[in-house]
């Protein structure tokens, strides 16, 4: 989320666009009823595949409206709107249209604190692009007018696109007095972009976008979607209603928000416009689900509802902790604060140059930071040298030697979820055969697609560890001869502690209440011994390449920390973890004896006290901070997380710099060690202020308890503009299709914006920009994406438009950017994915959720109020089909795609009780099914509905809807197109 | 609520209880409003408690981080209930159906190795005092049956056979320096400093096959 739960209130149009809130965040729900009927009388606006719980609180007499679209169209939908607002706010809105564009006209105040800050060609000095520098701007020499009244305060929607529409357009840009541009590298630009001197400009990103979404009107995109004509245009004008430009605080000057100085208006009044986009699984899990949620971001900057109270694109994660585990990046492209795993063959001053940060190498002569001196750092690049440190050393390890720890991290991506099944089934070769799994809360075999796949991996397993609460699916899923099954007990949630980041990006801490029930034990401590045992067993020997034993008290004799100045004396988990977090399995106090006493928030204090806790507790804390200390803490090495860093410590990322946002607080207790314990909710935010609903002391909030993000020059540039680089601003046109070159290498706070991996599969006739393609500057065959176009899923009901919009297809460029191949987003080895066809599977399947169970279920399915609540799944089918299928409501009916067949033991095989006539449960998903009223139809005509919550262990059991879906992906997020394929009905 | 239902293992009255705030929980998305819970019962020490002591922690489920509050026995440290905070300012003391009944998570007796007596899924599943110093861990070979062990004796299992799947790995900048052959799945349901301790172990074990909720 940009913003968070409590800020929701704020908005005045609430846009559930691929949500379902009051089924699946009913928290969420409070706080959009919240908006809607308190101050703000909010309207909600629902766009969805079906009726569901959130769309069936809209009230037309409040302005409400649902629109139904089609699976898998979320892109022509929004494409469609983009393209009203551009032909008609003007007709529709004279005010609203003069505001849009003076907006996106408008330029950095004049005052040095607001204006934006680059690394100049002399790479030791940033420049800051003040008026009067500016007032002398030149573009390779010539004189630029376009900069004279100040650099673009809020998007690059000014900015100009090159001939063949791959790139700005660019030039070195000289300013101030240095006018001796070609010798003198002191305020000099190579390749900077050129901006326009509005957004008339036929070049300019504006234009460029609005000629991309020109082919997207209303009749065209009705088609797409399946909705009416006057639904588009009436979401579009809604939009247009609670946009920036008609809030009564618009202004074209800059805006101070009561952080810095001066009076605004509070979002909590009835005047105030902004309109939040909710999204969820209804935009990411397809295989376009990356350019969804572009489009999303790309409409909220051209409305100016980005870095608003009550705006933003806010996505409602899925598990209390995604956030945060994606955070810390378990992932196979990704290291913690969303760093990538350095490449094979990289070097550590190319990667580092990869983060954000100033330039460590010499690019086009400019001088080269020292990457060894810490404060020569950018904030993430700081991050990533001290968890290097630490990961694979101490503190104690000179910086100068970095180079040897780097060498320690393992190069190169691993392998996609999806596709890790096949790997294990059969590898692609024997170097990459994946013979082993460790699954710590998790239960792939109920939660990834076509479970046929997955099932034949995990069997195939020399060896398989699953450690959780109960015996899942995964813990009980059909295995090989001979090959060992470990399951470990976990506690529960209130039995360990640690902080959770919700989605909202806040921080909370959760208190140890009790000790572990039982032989249950902590994460953490089943961590530490695992760690352990692996040293034990010569697992870390790469680094101290001496046996486990054999180092207890000697140093290394060889191996990396053998060349370090000193050495480092293992054993690694003694060095690694023992005395970083202060247990070893062998201690004679139990993990959870151990006891300190330190700072916590106590039931109705108002400030933190000192209190003795236990176990986790301590241990938890002790992690905390090793990721939240300051980057450049002295003391030791700082802290290893850097967008984490600032919760503990009070003084924020730097020692020496307070970044201390949001002071509403001020003079509040704070706590020091980990902000995520702070319970302070008297802080609301006051008001009459942007921080209204803020309640900055209730948690810590990334980055720097910055709680909305994208602030875009109305306060003082802080690190977390980052967010809004290069340059500070919101980005409508991203990507450089020439990884080593782009205004990104030019920001003080720069960052190489990766370009995405997917084009739609149909090209357009001609290369370059084609006006008459419906893929304008998405789909050339040279060219990334770049802005959204629609595309098909990849089991699509419609060929006619297979044939004109493609695909989504995944595409490989090479090192300068140019495409080299493209594949299918879907598996083509050995037990290739074969997608089925519109003539076999005529419907469009689509998986769904409910309240009463929780994901793939293994927790809510083991407790016996949610099984009673909610026993067995079903099917939700429309009126129009079940009549023309012969299929009345209540019937048992089976659905059937063209995924093989999951289940073939016995069990699944052989005629089961609890369904009709003697059938079995292999081969499809038989419930019952749900047809409803003429007037009352969950979803549309050839659409089918099944929940996914459901599997064969616990006390409810049932139909396993990832039997059924496509194990298909978005090229960028590799998120399954759970939300649509094609499958057949047949009643039982 | 709830405070009969683990002596008994029955769950009538909790049942009812529960359907209340589950009723009130769907009056919520239909009254638009999302209430507090009732407010909570007076909770009946048992077992030799003196006090209920009140812990905060956040919800299990959805990403909205609804405040919980435990109370537990000061003696046995048994949870008596698990209910919605009321200074959390996400949830203002709500909690959806699914939060509501978090307390039958927690004591659930079909969790793995936590509560003496008869498992309902499996007699190997019961917690057994016999493992109290060294943990348990459960191994089936093949489709066979589990059988109970030493956690450290599985812990040493586990990671000699870990070891020997990942084969050598080779400091430096080459594909060497990756192993390709042991897969880490988890966890969205673990909280950060776990998922920190986990992802710090899987880069030192020299792999990068990690993968987790967050792709689904």
């Amino acid at each position: 989320m940009t913003n968070h739960w409590n800020d929701i209130d704020n908005a005045s149009l609430v846009f559930a666009y691929g949500a379902n809130p009051a089924e699946n965040h009913p928290a969420c729900m409070a706080h959009i009823n919240a908006a809607r009927f308190g101050i703000k009388n909010a309207r909600l606006i629902v766009v969805d595949p079906r009726l569901t719980r959130t769309a069936r609180q809209c009230d037309p007499a409040r302005g409400d409206m649902f629109v139904r679209i089609r699976p898998g169209t979320n892109v022509a939908f929004t494409n469609g709107l983009l393209n009203w607002i551009f032909n008609n706010i003007a007709t529709y809105d004279a005010t609203a249209a003069a505001n849009m564009l003076g907006w996106h006209n408008g330029t950095t105040p004049a005052s040095l604190s607001y204006a934006r800050t680059f690394q100049d060609d002399a790479g030791s000095a940033a420049s800051a692009f003040n008026l009067a520098k500016l007032a002398s701007a030149k573009y390779d020499g010539v004189a630029a007018p376009a900069l004279y009244a100040g650099y673009p305060k809020y998007c690059d929607s000014r900015f100009k696109v090159n001939a063949t529409g791959d790139d700005y357009q660019r030039a070195t840009l000289t300013i101030g007095a240095n006018a001796g541009y070609l010798t003198d590298p002191v305020d000099r630009f190579p390749e900077f972009p050129v901006i326009a001197a509005n957004v008339s400009d036929a070049d300019s990103v504006y234009q460029k976008l609005v000629a991309h979404v020109a082919p997207y009107d209303t009749a065209t995109v009705a088609n797409i979607c399946g909705c009416t004509e006057a639904d588009i245009a009436a979401v579009a004008k809604a939009l247009v209603d609670h946009s920036r430009f008609k809030s009564s605080d618009f202004t074209l000057g800059v805006v101070n928000p009561t952080d810095v100085a001066g009076a605004v208006a509070t979002p909590q009044v009835s005047t105030y416009k902004a309109t939040t986009i909710l999204y969820a699984m209804g935009q990411t899990q397809h295989s376009n689900g990356s350019q969804n949620i572009k489009d999303l971001a790309i409409l909220q900057t051209m409305m100016g509802n980005m870095g608003r109270p009550g705006g933003g694109i806010n996505a409602l994660r899925g598990i209390h902790n995604v956030q945060g585990s994606t955070d810390i990046g378990l992932l196979f492209d990704s290291i913690p604060g969303y760093s990538g795993n350095p490449g094979v063959g990289e070097t550590y001053a190319h990667y580092s140059n990869t983060l954000f940060g100033n330039r460590v190498l010499s690019l086009n002569g400019s001088v080269a930071k020292d990457y060894t001196v810490q404060a020569s750092l950018g904030l993430q690049q700081a991050g990533f040298q001290n968890m290097t440190q630490e990961w694979f050393g101490t503190g104690t390890v000179l910086r100068s030697e970095i180079d040897k720890l780097y060498d320690l991290w393992p190069k190169g991506n691993g392998v996609q979820h999806i596709q890790t099944f096949r790997y294990m089934a059969a590898g692609t070769s024997a170097a990459n055969l994946i013979s082993a799994a460790v699954i710590w809360g998790q239960n792939p075999a109920i939660t990834e697609p076509n479970q046929s796949a997955v099932r034949i991996g995990l069997k195939n397993l020399d060896l398989m560890v699953v450690a959780d609460m109960y015996e899942t699916e995964t813990a009980a899923v059909d295995r090989k001869d001979g090959a060992p099954t470990y399951l470990i007990p976990v506690c529960s949630h209130v039995e360990e502690a640690g902080s959770v980041t919700n989605s909202g990006r806040w921080l909370q801490w959760r208190e140890r209440a009790t000790r572990p029930k039982g032989n249950s034990k902590a994460d953490l401590e089943l961590l530490l011994r695992f760690a352990y045992a692996l040293d034990k067993a010569g697992a870390f020997s790469h680094m101290t390449n001496v046996p486990f034993n054999g180092l207890a008290t000697t140093p290394a004799t060889a191996g990396v920390w053998s060349s370090l100045t000193p050495a480092i004396q293992g054993p690694a988990y003694k060095v690694l973890y023992g005395d970083k977090f202060g247990w070893t399995p062998t201690d004679t106090t139990a993990f959870e004896d151990l006891s300190t006493t330190t700072e916590m928030w106590p039931a109705g204090a108002t400030a933190p006290v000192n209190k003795l806790v236990y176990g986790s507790e301590v241990v938890a804390e002790k992690v905390h901070i090793e990721i939240c200390r300051p980057l450049n803490d002295t003391t030791t090495s700082g802290g290893t997380m850097w967008i984490y860093s600032g919760s503990g410590n009070a003084a924020g990322y730097y020692a020496t710099v307070g970044q201390d946002v949001n002071p509403a607080g001020t003079g509040s207790a704070w706590l020091t060690k980990a902000r995520a314990k702070s319970r302070n909710n008297s802080l609301k935010g006051a008001a009459g202020t942007l921080n209204a609903n803020n309640y900055p002391r209730w948690g810590w909030a990334w980055l720097l308890n910055r709680r909305v993000f994208y602030n875009n020059s109305e306060v003082s540039m802080d690190q977390a503009d980052v967010f809004v680089s290069p340059g500070a601003i919101c980005c409508l046109f991203t990507e450089s299709s020439a990884p080593d070159s782009g205004l990104a290498d030019w920001s003080l706070l720069y960052r190489k914006y990766k370009t995405f991996a997917d084009i739609p599969s149909v090209v357009p006739a001609g290369a370059g920009q084609n006006l008459a393609s419906p893929h304008f500057l998405s789909a050339t065959l040279s060219l990334a994406g770049r802005f959204p176009g629609h595309t098909e899923p990849v089991e699509s009901p419609r060929d006619d438009l297979v044939a004109t919009w493609g695909h989504n297809i995944s595409a490989t460029r090479n090192a300068a950017g140019t495409l080299t191949g493209t594949t299918p987003l879907y598996w083509t080895g050995a037990n290739p994915t074969v997608p089925g066809v519109f003539a076999d599977y005529p419907l469009v399947l689509t998986s769904i959720r409910c309240v009463e169970h929780f994901q793939g279920g293994p927790i809510t399915r083991n407790n016996s109020w949610n099984v009673e609540a909610e026993p067995v799944p079903w099917v939700e089918l429309n009126a129009a089909d079940a009549r023309a299928y012969g299929i009345a409501d209540g019937d048992w009916v089976n659905i059937i795609t063209a995924r093989g067949d999951s289940q073939t033991s016995q069990e699944a095989i052989s005629p089961n009780s609890a369904l009709p006539g003697g059938a079995h449960w292999a081969r499809g998903f038989k419930a019952r099914v749900g047809v409803g009223l003429e007037s009352n139809q969950r979803v549309g005509r050839g659409v089918v509905a099944i929940p996914w919550h459901w599997g064969d262990k616990g006390l409810g059991t049932g139909s396993r809807a990832n039997d059924l879906c496509i194990d298909a992906w978005d090229a960028n997020t590799m998120i399954p197109e759970y939300k649509a394929c094609l499958c057949k009905i047949e009643k039982m | 609520m709830g405070q009969n239902d683990k002596d008994t293992g029955r769950f009538e009255l909790s049942r009812r209880d529960f359907l209340k705030v589950g009723a009130a929980g769907a009056a919520a998305a239909g009254a638009l409003n999302f209430a507090p819970a009732p407010a909570l019962a007076e909770i009946k020490l048992k077992n030799g408690d003196v006090n209920v002591l009140r812990y905060h922690t956040t919800c299990p489920y959805c990403s909205a981080s609804c405040g919980q509050v435990i109370a537990v026995g000061d003696v046995t440290g048994d949870v008596y209930d698990v209910y919605g905070d009321v200074d959390s300012p996400i949830n203002n003391g709500g909690l959806c159906a699914k939060g509501a009944g978090a307390y039958q998570l927690v004591t659930n007796k079909r969790r793995l190795g936590a509560f003496a007596g008869t498992h309902p899924v499996n007699p190997v599943f019961a917690y057994d005092p016999a493992y109290d110093t060294t943990g348990v861990a459960y191994k089936r070979i093949g489709n066979g049956a589990w059988s109970k062990m030493a956690l450290p004796t599985a812990m040493d299992e586990i990671a000699t056979g870990l070891v020997a799947a990942r084969l050598p790995v080779t400091p430096g900048s080459t594909a060497l320096s990756n192993s390709r052959h042991v897969q880490f799945f988890g966890s969205s349901h673990m909280n950060n400093e776990q998922n920190y301790v986990y992802r710090r172990l899987i880069a030192e074990f020299g792999t990068s096959l990690t993968e987790h909720q967050a792709r689904i």
